[in-house]
């Protein structure tokens, strides 16, 4: 424990100690471009231009290991995360963690899913016509006339004013229910399907924030293109993500539903700020997930180790910032500048004389 | 053009014995370090913070530099950074290392 406490205490000093000395730099820098003429802004700026930029103390931590990365390595926690299984474990136990907190478990699901999972009434069918964007519009007045006069339907009756519901007989498909509708109507888009009682979910926001993100995403794989395993990876954890975030949205839309606030206005505040917070968290998973990714190996998906930077971010055109991370099993190194990644795999000595 | 290339370029490994020459003097903080060096290269150096104070830290872990707080020559608080007794024994192996290295570049130079 005390080991533990030293190292966070070491963590923070060196963070501090870079960070002044980073600012003593500028100061001093500033000082000289003053007694030179500048303006103090003008020299503060100029200071900053030929010497120090935030990305540069960021370079800077996180080769000594004072980044946040480097609070996790404090702690031999990276093992852990290093691996490959590391987020997709956390994710999985967040996504069976969810419904479990939930009051209706089976309503977050089927939210999530888009559609009913399971009939409330087993004999009980809904009746309607399917548009070609998959939605019901509703049946007219001389089709359910028509139905009604079906014998394999019972108690058929008007269902959410535009749709008809009915209870099958006993026996009779819900196929054989909907072909004998569609002869006795001639109306090729009647669908019979099973009726569901779902409490309503707004899932809206929550899947265009995260249709997004999956465009955002599928550009961000597609410009490095390492390996098929890497990206299937991706992929995969990607998912989870989404999935996670998606279920989190629904379990806080549903407790939101089930709060009796005093006024509309209040409903509203509390449904932007429910918006808010998941779109927050969206992004920064997005970006965990990012990071987590392109620090891999291409190979064996382990982390990648040693970060060293060359150059500086102040000569971004004649000597920019590079960073080079090398794999633990010897599978290569990982390049990264500000604007690009590239892994360069480690050849063996016998490529040289099959390739020349 | 190609002296202007050249400008700013510092060999890898290169910059450990540097601030390790530039400290026998006596303390400096590391703005100092950095200007010394650009003047003793007369400009043809230039070390920003993003090296220098990576390279500082991990020099102080080796025992090579010892860093001590106080007060800049504007009474601005600063690190200053002396040698240590291993500095200075390191020094001298750096050194040393440089020369053979120099002596076996020139060697490859005159006779290639």
């Amino acid at each position: 424990m005390n080991r533990a406490i030293d190292a966070l205490r070491e963590w923070r000093e060196l963070r501090a100690r870079l960070r002044d000395e980073s600012e003593f730099h500028i100061d001093r820098a500033a000082a000289d471009f003053r007694a030179l003429g500048l303006s103090s802004s003008m020299a503060k700026q100029a200071a900053r231009a030929r010497f120090g930029s935030r990305q540069n103390l960021k370079l800077a931590l996180r080769e000594l290991g004072g980044d946040w990365e480097g609070l996790v390595r404090l702690f031999s926690a990276h093992r852990v995360q290093a691996s490959p299984w590391f987020q997709p474990a956390v994710l999985a136990m967040a996504i069976l963690l969810i419904p479990l907190l939930s009051p209706a478990p089976l309503a977050v699901i089927e939210a999530v899913a888009g559609r009913p999972l399971v009939a409330a009434d087993r004999d009980a069918v809904f009746i309607s016509k399917q548009a070609w964007n998959l939605t019901y519009v509703g049946i007219n007045r001389a089709d359910f006339e028509s139905i009604r006069s079906l014998d394999s339907v019972i108690k058929l009756e008007r269902y959410q004013s535009i749709h008809a519901r009915a209870y099958a007989r006993k026996g009779v498909s819900l196929t054989s229910i909907e072909s004998r509708i569609r002869n006795k109507t001639g109306n090729q888009r009647l669908r019979v399907v099973p009726l569901f009682e779902r409490e309503p979910i707004v899932m809206g926001p929550a899947k265009a924030v995260w249709g997004v993100m999956a465009f955002v995403s599928l550009f961000l794989v597609a410009v490095p293109r390492r390996s098929y395993r890497w990206l299937g990876y991706g992929f995969v954890v990607g998912c989870l993500h989404s999935l996670a975030s998606l279920l989190a949205w629904a379990f806080a839309i549903q407790l939101w539903s089930r709060i009796s606030w005093p006024t509309d206005s209040a409903a509203l505040f509390g449904f932007l700020f429910i918006s808010a917070v998941c779109l927050g968290v969206a992004v920064l998973q997005c970006q965990v997930w990012w990071r987590d990714l392109r620090r891999r190996c291409p190979l064996c998906l382990d982390c990648l180790l040693l970060p060293l930077t060359e150059g500086s971010e102040n000569c971004l055109l004649l000597d920019p910032a590079t960073t080079e991370s090398i794999c633990a099993h010897g599978h290569g190194v990982l390049v990264e500048t500000r604007w690009s990644s590239r892994f360069r795999p480690q050849r063996s000595p016998l490529h040289g004389l099959v390739h020349g | 053009m190609e002296q202007d290339d050249l400008r700013g370029g510092l060999l890898q490994g290169t910059l450990d014995l540097l601030v390790l020459r530039v400290l026998i003097p006596g303390a400096l903080h590391g703005y100092a370090i950095s200007r010394r060096l650009a003047e003793l290269s007369e400009g043809w150096l230039s070390v920003d913070e993003g090296s220098l104070y990576p390279c500082l830290y991990r020099m102080e872990k080796k025992g090579w530099i010892r860093s001590e707080p106080g007060r800049s020559e504007n009474n601005r608080k600063a690190r200053f950074y002396c040698l240590t007794d291993q500095g200075t024994a390191q020094l001298e192996i750096e050194q040393e290392g440089w020369r053979r290295f120099q002596r076996a570049v020139g060697r490859i130079l005159k006779r290639a």
